[in-house]
């Protein structure tokens, strides 16, 4: 797409590249919807901190209303993106790479839009667990929250130049993602079997790692939808990267 | 459309084919399939070769001074060059991009080509022909109770139609359309292209176009030409979501012209 000349009518052009803003502005909502969102659980404890105890990422914890106002905000930018993208079709009758990125389009703000609702559900079982005796051990979502951060990061880079080659890294993010929520999956029902008094906080929890996952899951499709658009042709993950899945992911720390 | 499209074997075969209109060289070294009881639809900007293409399958280029045609465009196998012209001419109908119908009745204007090829034996068999013939056009409940009238009295779209019944009454194996629609409104556009997808069950459709949009709702298959060559042919669906050649995704999408 980014290398194409551009259409003797420019401006179509320029209407591509507002749907492409508009999704711009959905991944960036999306992004501080999941740093906010998984935030919630990390509120007095030193949110997003690596090994050496050093802070990755600057997070702001947002309160139930400023996450319902981005809620507002990204569901109001995905109906706008499928009006326009429809009047699009309509009114250009966009022909091969343009008809994919128009349908694509659509995918990919249904998707964010998505994500965005993972996030709110995210940040409901949060703020519910702020008084858990448990609270400190829940912080393991944040290594989650940071594979899911980058692949959404991988997922906006791709978005912006409209090239799935750039996003193939982050693809592969989405098994690491899933193999960090069975192991915690794991972990946890051990420890919940041997602290019977848990299973209320600890199923809350559980329930949130769970929309982390799923929101891999959707940022995975956004992906492959990129993917196709570029290319005209499915995602196939490559034979190394099947491989590289096995090894994937890694283990939590027990709670 | 696709599943027929995958099937027919070619009824039009072009090899190697170049035209020059006096030192000009027009085409260069075509080569295509038209497949059986298919639409093909030719696409490309103005002057390509589309329509010399078109012309040199029922050698209308014949007519035209300083043409000459090289290579070999085989119609089941036979070369046109070697077939007489007025013969090939019966078996292959045109349609062109203005409606012309001869200043006769609406029944005359079939039954021309019916009575000069001795198609019929007696008025009743030319009667059946012509009223066949705008069944299948789609126009006869239009007209049926006005034959005699003139046909330069019909709508434009009407006189289009009047044209390929004029065409199939000679009972051809091949239509080809140069620009059909392009003089007409959208509604009677429709309505020839509905005829299109009809008569495609009984015959083999070339049809040159302008329209993207018109080539994408009629073909099966699509032939890209740009100055004089074939850049890419291939399943219509296939050419309009993933050309495999970069100038055909261009043009298509508006970028050259």
């Amino acid at each position: 797409m980014s290398d194409d000349p551009q259409h003797i009518n420019h401006t179509f052009d320029e209407e591509l590249e507002k749907l492409n803003d508009m999704l711009l502005r959905m991944g960036s909502l999306v992004t501080q919807q999941l740093d906010a969102a998984t935030a919630t659980f990390l509120v007095g404890q030193d949110a997003h901190k690596n090994g050496k105890g050093r802070s990755k990422i600057k997070t702001k914890t947002m309160d139930r209303d400023e996450i319902a106002q981005r809620e507002k905000a990204l569901n109001e930018l995905e109906r706008r993106v499928q009006e326009f993208a429809i009047n699009l079709a309509a009114l250009r009758q966009p022909m091969a790479g343009d008809l994919r990125t128009i349908i694509v389009a659509m995918k990919v703000s249904d998707a964010f839009e998505a994500v965005g609702d993972h996030c709110a559900s995210i940040a409901e079982r949060g703020r519910s667990l702020a008084h858990s005796p448990y609270r400190e051990r829940f912080g393991d979502i944040d290594k989650l929250r940071a594979s899911a951060a980058q692949m959404l990061q991988g997922v906006i880079e791709c978005c912006r130049a409209w090239d799935a080659t750039r996003a193939l890294k982050a693809w592969q993010k989405d098994r690491h993602i899933n193999a960090l929520h069975d192991s915690l999956l794991k972990d946890f029902s051990l420890f919940m079997a041997n602290n019977p008094e848990s299973i209320a906080s600890v199923v809350d929890f559980l329930s949130a790692v769970k929309y982390v996952e799923r929101l891999g899951d959707r940022l995975k499709s956004i992906i492959e939808a990129l993917h196709y658009a570029a290319e005209g042709e499915t995602f196939a993950p490559p034979p190394l990267m099947k491989q590289g899945a096995a090894k994937a992911g890694g283990r939590t720390k027990k709670p | 459309m696709s599943s027929r499209a995958k099937a027919a074997s070619a009824k039009i075969r072009a090899r190697a084919v170049n035209v020059y209109y006096g030192d000009k060289q027009a085409l260069f070294q075509v080569a295509l399939e038209v497949p059986h009881r298919q639409v093909t639809a030719l696409i490309g900007p103005s002057g390509c070769g589309k329509s010399t293409f078109l012309r040199c399958i029922n050698r209308m280029n014949d007519v035209i001074e300083g043409c000459r045609v090289e290579g070999q465009i085989a119609i089941d196998g036979d070369d046109v060059a070697t077939l007489d012209p007025v013969a090939l001419r019966a078996r292959i109908g045109m349609v062109f991009q203005k409606p012309n119908p001869f200043p006769k009745s609406i029944y005359d204007n079939v039954a021309y080509g019916v009575r000069i090829h001795a198609l019929a034996r007696n008025k009743k068999e030319t009667d059946e022909i012509v009223r066949e013939s705008l069944v299948r056009a789609g126009l006869e409940r239009e007209v049926a109770d006005r034959l005699d009238d003139s046909a330069i009295a019909l709508s434009g779209g009407q006189q289009q139609r009047l044209c390929i019944a004029r065409a199939i009454a000679l009972q051809p194996d091949i239509i080809l359309m140069d620009e059909p629609c392009s003089a007409l409104d959208p509604i009677a556009t429709a309505r020839i292209e509905n005829l299109i997808a009809e008569l495609s069950q009984n015959y083999t459709i070339v049809i040159v176009t302008h329209s993207m949009q018109q080539a994408a709702r009629v073909s099966h298959r699509t032939v890209f030409f740009h100055l004089g060559r074939v850049v890419e042919s291939g399943l219509t669906t296939q050419i309009f979501t993933k050309p495999r050649r970069k100038q055909t995704e261009r043009y298509i999408t508006g970028r050259i012209g």
